[in-house]
């Protein structure tokens, strides 16, 4: 997997996904962190994780605070909040994210195969090493995109 | 442009069901009455007992059956076959719509959805 990936291209179409995304489905602008960001100062973290099994082995996670989250489908689902059911918001924005990054990094045609994303809760330890991540900041929230290495068998 | 009376949308996640629905209203496509359904078991027990859906809007990636099985069997059955099917997925390409098509899939958009995507993939009709 180390050999497939590009970390510096990786990251930056990671950021490129990850604007797309925020931008298409919640109408929010994700720009590039200024200066040196790291996901351990989040408060009140979210973390939800999507395993890719085709083009390569990883994982692609999603990290940011609850109150993005809530930001998110208070904006989505406006008069019908009582309707937002599994707050899965951010588990469909980390699955378009993950289809646009792979589409971005391997073409358009290349054969992609995904588990369901899922959130990531307690301390569950970090799976593998990270590849590349990309440090956004969503209208003022810290929002990361962080590949790992992952192998997985299927 | 083609009206629809009911329509089912099938997909795991609420925010993109309720996205898919905002997204066809958006675009003026008239529909009577919406239906949904979690994953493709529940959307052939809706298909099943919902004689009156007459456009199935649906995910690929799915838990206990997926969007691929569900068409398959759905397009398999003569008293269903004959309802269109638009497919919605994160990962759709030229070779997974290539596929879909060859089930009978009327067309493929790959998300995230828009007004614009879903008024060209079903107002057309």
């Amino acid at each position: 997997m180390n050999d497939t990936i590009d970390p510096g291209r990786a990251a930056a179409l990671l950021m490129e996904a990850l604007s797309s995304t925020f931008a298409d489905l919640a109408f929010i602008d994700v720009e590039p962190a200024a200066g040196a960001a790291s996901e351990k100062d989040i408060v009140s973290p979210l973390r939800a994780a999507i395993d890719v099994l085709k083009p390569v082995s990883c994982r692609l996670e999603i990290s940011c605070p609850a109150g993005l989250r809530d930001r998110i489908e208070a904006i989505l689902f406006q008069d019908k909040i009582e309707e937002r059911g599994e707050q899965d918001s951010l588990l469909e924005i980390l699955n378009v994210v993950a289809g646009q990054f792979l589409t971005l990094y391997f073409g358009a045609g290349t054969d992609v195969k995904l588990e369901l994303p899922q959130y990531l809760y307690l301390a569950e330890p970090d799976e593998g090493a990270i590849l590349a991540q990309a440090a956004g900041d969503a209208e003022g929230e810290p929002v990361f995109a962080t590949l790992r290495s992952v192998r997985y068998r299927y | 442009m083609k009206s629809y009376g009911t329509v089912l949308i099938v997909d795991d996640s609420s925010t993109s069901r309720m996205i898919i629905q905002r997204c066809i209203q958006m675009a003026g496509v008239p529909v009577e009455n919406y239906l949904f359904a979690e994953n493709g078991l529940d959307a052939m027990a809706a298909l099943k007992g919902h004689a009156e859906i007459d456009l199935v809007v649906t995910d690929i990636n799915m838990p206990k059956m997926d969007g691929r099985t569900f068409t398959t069997i759905m397009k398999g059955d003569a008293g269903m076959a004959g309802k269109p099917v638009i497919i919605v997925s994160s990962i759709a390409d030229s070779a997974l719509e290539a596929e879909l098509r060859s089930l009978g899939v009327q067309a493929v958009v790959k998300k995230p959805v828009s007004p614009a995507k879903m008024l060209q993939a079903i107002g057309g009709e």
